[in-house]
Order: C-alpha cells, then sequence, then structure tokens
C-alpha cells in the first residue's frame, strides 16, 4: 500500500487566522476496526494513520482529527455524527 | 456504477429481527418532536463550552443529519424485504432456515452506519456506558450480536475497497 504525502503545508500566507479541531471522543460503542474505517475513507488517512489516531482516542479518550477553519471543521464534525462518532468543534488552544 | 453485491447467509429468524429493529429506529428518527436521549446521543453537542454556538449548529444540521439516517436506513430496510414474508410464529426449523441477505456494495456504508446508530441506540437504553459490559437484559445479547455482524460488514467493505484500489 502506497504511503500518502504526510507533508504539512507550511505556506503560512495560506494558514487559517484562527485555526480550529475537530475532537472525536471514546464512547464504549463504536468498533476499533469501524472508526478505523471512518478515519481513512471520509479524511483519506492512511490505514496507519487512522489506527493511530483511533488508538489515541481509545487511549486518551480522544484525538484531534482534523485542524483547519471553523466552516471545514464544522462540515468535518457533521460528517463524523453521520457515522456515530462523537465529535466537537473547538479553536485551537495556543 | 457497480453494482456488485456481497451475500451473506443468515438465519431467518435474524433477518426478521433486524428487520423489526430497523422499523423501530425509523419510527424513533421520524419523530422529530420528543428529546429522546437516544436521539441525542445521534446528534451530539459539537460546542460542549458554547451554548450559543452549540444550538446554531444543531438548527442547522440536526434535521438534515436524522433525514441521511432515515435515508440509509431505508436502503437497510429494502434489503431485507425478502424476510417480510415470514410474519407470525415460526417454526423452530424455520426460523433457524438459512437464507441470503444480498447488500450491493455501494450501500456497505449505508449498512455500517446503520447498524452503528441502532448500536447506539441500544446501548443508551440498556445504560452501556463501559466496553465489555455484560447486561441481564435479552436486549443485551440483540446488542452483542449486532456488533458480531457489524464486524463482518466491516471487513466486507475494507475487502470491497482494497479490491478497488481505495
Amino acid at each position: 500500500m502506497a504511503a500518502p504525502d504526510l507533508e504539512e503545508i507550511t505556506d503560512l500566507s495560506a494558514a487559517p487566522l484562527e485555526p480550529w479541531e475537530v475532537v472525536v471522543w471514546n464512547d464504549p460503542v463504536n468498533l476499533m476496526s469501524y472508526v478505523v474505517r471512518v478515519f481513512r475513507t471520509y479524511f483519506g488517512y492512511s490505514t496507519e494513520r487512522a489506527t493511530a489516531l483511533m488508538l489515541a482516542v481509545h487511549n486518551d479518550g480522544h484525538a484531534i482529527v482534523a485542524t483547519g477553519p471553523r466552516e471545514t471543521m464544522e462540515v468535518h464534525a457533521q460528517a463524523m455524527h453521520d457515522y456515530g462518532l462523537w465529535a466537537t468543534v473547538r479553536k485551537v488552544s495556543r | 456504477m457497480s453494482r456488485r453485491e456481497i451475500v451473506l447467509s443468515i438465519a431467518v429468524l435474524e433477518g426478521v429481527h433486524l428487520a423489526r429493529l430497523v422499523d423501530d429506529f425509523r419510527d424513533l428518527l421520524a419523530d422529530r418532536t420528543g428529546d429522546d436521549p437516544a436521539v441525542r446521543r445521534l446528534t451530539p453537542n459539537a460546542y460542549p463550552d458554547d451554548e450559543g454556538a452549540a444550538s446554531a449548529f444543531s438548527e442547522s444540521t440536526r434535521d438534515d443529519l436524522l433525514d441521511r439516517r432515515l435515508a440509509d436506513a431505508v436502503v437497510v430496510r429494502t434489503a431485507l424485504a425478502p424476510f417480510d414474508s415470514d410474519v407470525g410464529p415460526l417454526s423452530e426449523a424455520d426460523a433457524m432456515a438459512p437464507r441470503d441477505l444480498v447488500i450491493a456494495e455501494d450501500d456497505l456504508d449505508a449498512w455500517l452506519r446503520t447498524l452503528t446508530a441502532i448500536r447506539l441506540v441500544i446501548a443508551d437504553r440498556l445504560g452501556i456506558t463501559a466496553e465489555d459490559q455484560t447486561s441481564d437484559d435479552g436486549r443485551g445479547d440483540i446488542y452483542d450480536w449486532l456488533g458480531y455482524r457489524l464486524e463482518l460488514l466491516i471487513q466486507a467493505a475494507d475487502e470491497v475497497d482494497e479490491r478497488r484500489g481505495r
């Protein structure tokens, strides 16, 4: 399986002034394989990255799954809710 | 459009139970007047620390989200139509007889979302707050069985993606 390019965009002029983030919280119901699949198919993350995020949710209680403009983060949160994941939106703490 | 399908062999009784669960789920989604805690779990608060943003988000997304859930549930219920003829009491042999359940590959994610959502509703009803929690309630068995079927469907969907190179 090919690894996706995980290089972050570092052009600061393109960065949002106030970045927001989507947080997915642990719950006792959703299956681990399902959470990995959602992260992989919705965000297009590699299986490795999706698995690492799932394990972070599972072990730490939550994980930041996306960062960017507020409107985009709200779209992502809605999508997570469609999949039955418990997602919230918040401003990135500096 | 690909109409490739996966075929599962399930007991007639499983199909009948699943169809009933999906019917109950559709009833739950259709009732937009109540404030059912299970529906709240399906439409979680996106801004727990900001009441204004939370209600704005909820107002602009909640109905659409529930409509999409209904559309998913209709897809699932349609595939379960072969079990509709089994009304009334079944003999044990009839109940345990295997029957094909045919799911279009393109419908797999609607199935995963729906089975997941029904498990969330049952978990809310049972008060499940921890993994590996057991319940004496008969619904606990249904919850575990749904989890088992869901796990198999997730594997099937992942295999379809792999074959399609996604």
